[in-house]
């Protein structure tokens, strides 16, 4: 488990200690165990412009676009590209979007690499696809002097950029949760029985980050719970919001960036936090027989600077929270961050398998998805 | 000098026309193998194979070493398989039920009685193909959801009582909407049929003293039984394999059929990769019920010359005339396009003026914006978008239209060697899902390099002729089947050759089946989004992708707006298509 500090790091730490304090006492005393894990490195504050000149200039040499494979819509991802071209204007950057969730990004870079076909350079994905992309030699190693960054836990593996941080929110239609009801806890949050009902993405991966800091078992009997709600499950974070916009469900466990498009557009939803936030982090990979690794390498980096970041957040919602500036970082001040490490891949596989049939069941007897 | 033993005995001329005539048999036998075998063989068997070898593959991918039986363990074993069966066919038969139910009587309408307004009313028929299932069945929930649709807010505030009146997230919901979207097919398979036939059978009934429901009951449907069986098959086939209703209403509540359960182990897998194993194990299933069905549907309509109703014999097409009934036909077919097509349209118009996803009520009236169209007219990437959906479509559809004629006159017409497979090949796709097909066709050209279509629109191109052969073949099969073999014989007595009887006679003749198969193609490859998104790469995004993209994405708003722009185009189209001279028209 990482804690978040601010720059400050004396005044962050007292705020983060007053404000466990205060999330213990409004959750209830032992309702969740200590966190463990290695103590955090701190945000990046800036790249180092040094090394992002020196692989500009080797990029320059190189040919073709940088290709980058990520599920995010097309339309946001040209800000992106015109931001990245805009600051090198000799390295162009092509995407191509992949529908779907879980492996789909890392099984059509696996199936185009293994038949030898033109695929990424860069791909972005959720933890679980490392394993498989490490066992076939796909993803090329990476170090933070050649990518110019400061924090090692901005590259807390040697093939694996800390690129996005995906938290979980709870997302409330103001029209019928008000302010007194909101849930303060995530016993509170399973306890109501939610007039209108409850929704939920249909796979368990907040549950699952909730489980690096409570435990499997506890995590375990907290899927039941959700799934005794018979929760609207849905297949993206992004109808969930807007269905919670529109009044068809009260209140549902999402994610914080497909809920920005509902709320700008005017709908009555409100975000809140409950301690610790469940997150995934979205790791980016350099393809490893890429035959334009300098470009590859340069986006990667670009992404994680303080323009890219804020570039890369404002396209499409999701940001980097190791990056000040950005509003994932600004959101996630002063809270309890539960994500198990890259290292604990595995892990995390393993327990979606065991939570996705638990949670898609619902209690209604229809058939499971195989693990 | 010459010796008579020496002098070559006078060849019979009656002999080299025999054997003239044998060897163009001979040719005749074998040619539509040769050419169209390995077509279909490359179209059909090579996905279908590659579907069941990654079944056998521990990752799915045919690429990766090693061999197991775990994933039919998983999918026939561990999975509730029956449960899971027993709800595709629920579904499958009674949306094709539902949809024959309204499509004969109205095709019935249309093509045999004076109803006032045919043309008009053709046209709306045919429009609902104009809307993608997607945009159908968000608008069914717009109308239909148990807590904010319209019509359910409309029944709780009048009635008072607090439960809906309908829930459209049910098995029954996803009948009726798959039922309403398959009626502009089935009329497009019933309505040559009725159209080509003798009319003299009904007056011959009429003079008999039959009223009109007994000449309905003793006439017209033994007559039209292959039409009507044709594409009851085809539609509980279409029911097994479709993805769009059962993705929008049943998914998210977890009523999972055959098709959509595929689509959750392809795209819905919570870790590691997309389970292509498990779909290649359950795509089986699929091959092995058509098969089945193939089967007993070619028993059926072997003797299709039972049916013959177009002759050589000179015929005026007459109509029935309804007397005082005009209105009420023409009624129901109005009441049948306000359900079917005005009401869900008017539902995709609200949420595409809408700010964000919301019911209605005249509350909001006051948040009415055009900013969906503004975003989307401005956006490039749909221009794109929709030139690309253009061009596929109308490639998709004229190599349908060719090679399902060729295949059909060769399967119902020929003597030719092996037709019969080559009929059941055509007929396979089918029953492959979208999905499937689509996964199968990536790695197909990934490996097959030499035909570069990867990524680009021909790789759509070959998944939509792949998966639209079946319907080709199975409505020009019912049609030619009718045609007796009198006005060929009598253009080859005339001293016509192939081509020229062909050309003049025959063409002409299933020139509207022809055409009607060529619409039913593009607009069904407009609308169709499971090939595209598998499919998609940089090059080749289409409109159902991008509507696609807007629905998960949260954007339904957005995706309002491109749906309704997307069936204004398409009405368009189809008036104009509806508006052209009607050469063999009873109108």
């Amino acid at each position: 488990m990482r804690v978040l500090h601010s720059h400050r790091r004396i005044l962050s730490l007292s705020s983060f200690a007053l404000a466990s304090l205060l999330s213990l006492a409004a959750c209830g005393a032992g309702s969740e165990p200590q966190a463990v894990g290695p103590e955090p490195t701190g945000p990046v504050t800036a790249c180092d412009d040094a090394a992002l000149k020196a692989l500009y200039d080797k990029a320059k040499t190189e040919t073709g676009p940088a290709r980058w494979y990520y599920t995010s819509p097309p339309e946001q991802v040209d800000q992106i590209k015109a931001a990245f071209e805009k600051e090198f204007p000799e390295v162009k950057l092509d995407y191509v979007q992949l529908i779907g969730a879980g492996g789909v990004v890392s099984a059509r870079f696996i199936q185009e690499s293994t038949a030898g076909q033109p695929t990424a350079d860069v791909m972005t994905g959720s933890v679980e696809e490392v394993p498989e992309l490490r066992k076939r030699g796909l993803i090329g190693e990476l170090t933070a002097s050649e990518l110019g960054i400061k924090a090692p836990a901005l590259l807390p593996a040697p093939d694996a950029v800390h690129q996005l941080l995906v938290p979980g929110v709870v997302v409330r239609n103001t029209t019928l949760v008000d302010d007194g009801q909101v849930p303060k806890s995530w016993d509170e949050m399973v306890a109501h029985k939610w007039d209108r009902g409850f929704g939920a993405w249909q796979f368990p991966y907040a549950y699952v980050s909730l489980a690096s800091v409570w435990g499997e078992e506890k995590a375990k009997e907290y899927v039941e719970k959700v799934a005794a709600l018979k929760p609207f499950l849905y297949q993206s974070n992004f109808p969930l919001s807007a269905d919670v916009g529109a009044g068809k469900i009260a209140i549902g466990l999402g994610k914080y960036h497909p809920t920005l498009p509902t709320i700008e557009a005017g709908a009555p939803v409100k975000i809140s936090l409950l301690d610790p936030v469940p997150a995934d982090t979205m790791y980016a990979y350099l393809n490893a027989h890429s035959p334009r690794p300098n470009r590859a390498r340069l986006f990667l980096a670009w992404t994680l600077c303080g323009s890219g970041a804020k570039a890369v957040e404002d396209a499409i919602g999701a940001g980097n929270d190791l990056v000040e500036g950005t509003r994932t970082h600004e959101l996630l001040k002063g809270h309890k961050i539960a994500e198990y490490p890259i290292k604990d891949a595995g892990t995390v596989s393993k327990l979606l398998a065991e939570f996705t049939p638990i949670l898609q069941q619902g209690g209604t007897p229809v058939t499971p998805p195989s693990k | 000098m010459v010796v008579a033993s020496e002098i070559p005995a006078p060849v019979d001329p009656s002999r080299i026309q025999r054997r003239g005539r044998r060897t163009a048999r001979r040719v005749d036998e074998w040619v539509p193998l040769v050419t169209a075998g390995p077509v279909l063989v490359w179209l059909v068997v090579m996905p279908i194979v590659l579907t069941l070898w990654s079944s056998f593959k521990p990752t799915g991918l045919v690429g990766d070493a090693g061999f197991t039986t775990g994933n039919y363990h998983k999918v026939y074993v561990e999975g509730d398989l029956l449960g899971l069966t027993v709800r595709t066919v629920v579904f499958a038969v009674g949306s094709a039920c539902l949809a024959l139910l309204v499509a004969l009587p109205i095709t019935w309408l249309l093509e045999r009685t004076d109803v006032m307004g045919r043309r008009l009313l053709r046209g709306f028929v045919i429009l609902t193909l104009a809307s993608p299932p997607l945009l159908l069945a968000i608008s069914w929930v717009i109308l239909f959801d148990p807590r904010i649709g319209f019509v359910n807010q409309l029944w709780t505030d009048t009635t008072g009582v607090d439960h809906a009146l309908f829930n459209i997230y049910s098995l029954p919901g996803m009948i009726i909407v798959q039922g309403l979207s398959f009626v502009p097919t089935a009329y497009l398979i019933l309505a040559p049929a009725f159209r080509n036939m003798d009319p003299s059978l009904e007056e011959s009934a009429r003079t008999s003293g039959a009223g009109l429901f007994m000449m309905i009951r003793r006439v017209l449907l033994p007559i039209l039984r292959p039409a009507i069986l044709s594409s009851f098959f085809l539609l509980v086939i279409v029911g097994f394999v479709v993805i769009d209703v059962p993705g929008i209403i049943g998914v998210p509540v977890r009523q999972f059929v055959l098709s959509s359960q595929i689509y959750a182990y392809l795209s819905l897998s919570a870790g590691g990769l997309p389970q292509y194993g498990a779909v290649g194990a359950m795509s089986v299933m699929f091959i092995v019920l058509l098969v089945v069905l193939g089967l007993y549907y070619q028993r059926m309509t072997r003797n299709a010359s039972r049916f013959v109703t177009v002759t050589g014999k000179g015929f005026r097409p007459t109509r029935v005339r309804l007397g005082r009934w005009r209105w009420v036909g023409s009624a129901a077919i109005i009441a049948y396009i306000f359900v079917a097509v005005l009401l869900p349209v008017a539902a995709l118009a609200w949420m595409s003026l809408m700010p964000y996803q919301a019911g209605f009520s005249l509350d909001r009236v006051k948040l009415l914006t055009t900013r969906n169209f503004d975003a989307v007219l401005s956006n490039p990437r749909i221009a794109e978008a929709a030139l690309n959906s253009l061009i596929v479509a109308v490639l998709a559809a004229v190599c349908v239209a060719v090679i399902s004629l060729g295949i059909s006159w060769t399967v119902v017409r020929s003597r030719a060697k092996g037709r019969r497979v080559m009929d059941m090949l055509a007929f396979l796709p089918v029953a492959i899902a979208g999905t499937m097909l689509g996964s199968a066709l990536v790695t197909m050209y990934l490996v097959v390099d030499w035909i570069p279509v990867y990524g680009t629109i021909w790789i759509i191109v070959i998944g939509f002729v792949t998966a639209y052969l079946s319907y080709g073949t199975r409505a020009l099969n019912s049609v030619i089947a009718q045609l007796h073999p009198d006005m060929e014989d009598a253009a080859h007595i005339a001293g016509a050759g192939w081509w020229r009887t062909m050309r003049k006679i025959t063409l002409p003749m299933i020139a509207p089946a022809v055409i009607g198969v060529c619409v039913w193609v593009a607009t069904n490859a407009l609308r169709d989004a499971s090939l595209p998104l598998i499919l998609r790469g940089r090059e080749n995004t289409m409109i159902t992708s991008l509507l696609w993209d807007y629905w998960i994405g949260g954007r339904a708003t957005t995706a309002a707006a491109v749906g309704v722009l997307l069936i204004g185009v398409l009405a368009v189209l189809i008036t104009v298509w509806q508006s052209l001279p009607r050469r063999f028209s009873n109108d």
